[in-house]
């Protein structure tokens, strides 16, 4: 694949950076390592070096300071995903810190990796993608993610213990459930605003999503699905077919509360 | 996935978002076509970076052709997080839950309105309405306005209405802060409650 010419130029600003950096576990290098506006992936880099060189406290130092670096932002992350799903006030702040801690302890392997070269490049993407398999636990931990050769483990969704302390309420507008036949799903697949079809998009097997992007977010025809994804009329329907099918037991089970517990 | 597989996904996509971040509007198809033998980790990714990370401008100041967020402003002005962070004497993970309104509006300090205003050479009142603009529920606003739009099928009840976010206050932020130096803390207290906020 291509390397455009923007990587290149980032990755020579980052290079030369790093070789600017005072000499190691000096006190101006700590400065500089703890300065806010140095390059994350630059302490990638400092801190891969601080575990090849066995240094245990200036490893535990820098991955602090990551830490601290994101954690702001990172809280931001766990607050929006939670707010995608319909949640009491006091299960939201107890999840969040769950996420948060999930993908702090994702981050922190990921970080230790020599191997994973492309923190050293772009962290924030590769924090997007970390992001991503942590949401996507959470909500096959939570029931809320269809995968059917995947075990939902023998734990009790929290949302759903959480309900059983709550008081009975009557349904309000917002909390209705919904009863939507094949045709209906299809219809709302097609009127959704963007951003509620992509969640609902996410919750959907991988082979299933590009089909669906396509069409109902693209606005492509199922001929011209086919022709960018290289596959028949017939496997473009197919796959309609399944994800729609997918949709209703998500909703159906949603619906019941019970998320396969 | 393999690693060399892992590597390729993370440049695609990474290039995706860089198109998208520099106003490209990307294709979603270019992209399968071009690299079948990721389709499924493409269109992985993009739901879930449109729906999740994306930081998007309110729609009612984008469609007014002015303030988008405060990294990026209609005038093409371009400023990094750690220059503003620097310039309003705040620190960058204050000045992220500035950029993404997660701080309620009311406990902001009008010194520091009138300091991004000057800082981002925008209307002050552009930069009040900027940092009320998310998860507000005012009648005539952009939000209320597009729920008046909505199609039969997006009626509300047939969807559950995800929850406000909840906000933190200014000075709440300020005294959490492990980024803020004390120094920093310590202008801000002074001014917060030379305000009385």
């Amino acid at each position: 694949m291509d390397i455009d010419m923007g990587v290149v130029e980032r990755r020579t600003v980052l290079a030369e950076l790093y070789s600017t950096l005072p000499p190691y576990a000096s006190a101006a290098f700590w400065s500089a390592v703890e300065d806010p506006t140095l390059p994350l992936e630059i302490l990638v880099k400092i801190l891969r070096t601080a575990i090849a060189s066995g240094d245990e406290q200036g490893r535990r130092r820098i991955m602090e300071w990551i830490i601290v670096r994101t954690q702001a932002t990172n809280l931001l992350w766990a607050q929006r995903v939670l707010q995608m799903l319909s949640l009491q006030a006091d299960e939201r702040s107890i999840l969040a810190r769950d996420l948060c801690a999930d993908l702090h302890e994702c981050m922190m392997r990921a970080l230790a990796d020599s191997e994973r070269l492309f923190w050293e490049e772009n962290f924030l993407h590769c924090l997007y993608f970390e992001r991503k398999h942590v949401y996507r636990s959470f909500l096959t931990r939570e029931g809320l993610w269809y995968k059917p050769s995947a075990s939902r483990g023998m734990r009790i969704p929290r949302t759903l213990v959480a309900s059983l302390d709550r008081l009975l309420q009557p349904q309000d507008r917002d909390h209705q459930p919904l009863e939507i036949e094949d045709e209906g799903v299809q219809r709302m697949f097609l009127s959704v605003e963007q951003s509620d079809l992509l969640q609902t998009v996410l919750c959907l097997p991988d082979k299933l999503k590009a089909v669906i992007l396509l069409i109902f977010w693209e606005g492509r025809s199922e001929k011209e699905a086919a022709q960018v994804l290289s596959i028949s009329d017939r496997t473009v329907r197919n796959r309609l077919r399944g994800a729609l099918k997918l949709l209703r037991s998500l909703l159906s089970s949603e619906s019941e509360g019970s998320f396969d517990a | 996935m393999h690693k060399k597989q892992e590597l390729s996904l993370l440049y695609i996509t990474a290039q995706y978002v860089a198109d998208v971040q520099t106003g490209r509007q990307p294709r979603l198809s270019d992209y399968l076509a071009r690299y079948p033998r990721y389709a499924d980790a493409i269109a992985d990714f993009v739901a879930y970076y449109h729906a999740v990370e994306e930081v998007r401008p309110s729609g009612e100041l984008a469609s007014a052709g002015t303030m988008t967020t405060l990294l990026a402003t209609a005038t093409g002005q371009r400023l990094t997080l750690s220059q503003i962070a620097a310039e309003l004497n705040l620190s960058i993970d204050i000045v992220l839950l500035l950029e993404q309104r997660a701080i309620v509006p009311a406990t902001i300090p009008h010194v520091l309105c009138e300091q991004i205003a000057i800082l981002l050479q925008q209307p002050s009142a552009m930069v009040q309405e900027y940092l009320c603009s998310l998860g507000q529920h005012q009648p005539g606003s952009a939000m209320q306005k597009r729920k008046q739009q909505r199609k039969v099928a997006e009626e509300g009840a047939d969807y559950p209405v995800p929850h406000v976010m909840d906000k933190l206050s200014f000075r709440a932020m300020v005294e959490t802060s492990l980024q803020l130096s004390a120094e920093q803390k310590s202008h801000w207290r002074t001014i917060l409650d030379a305000e009385g906020s």
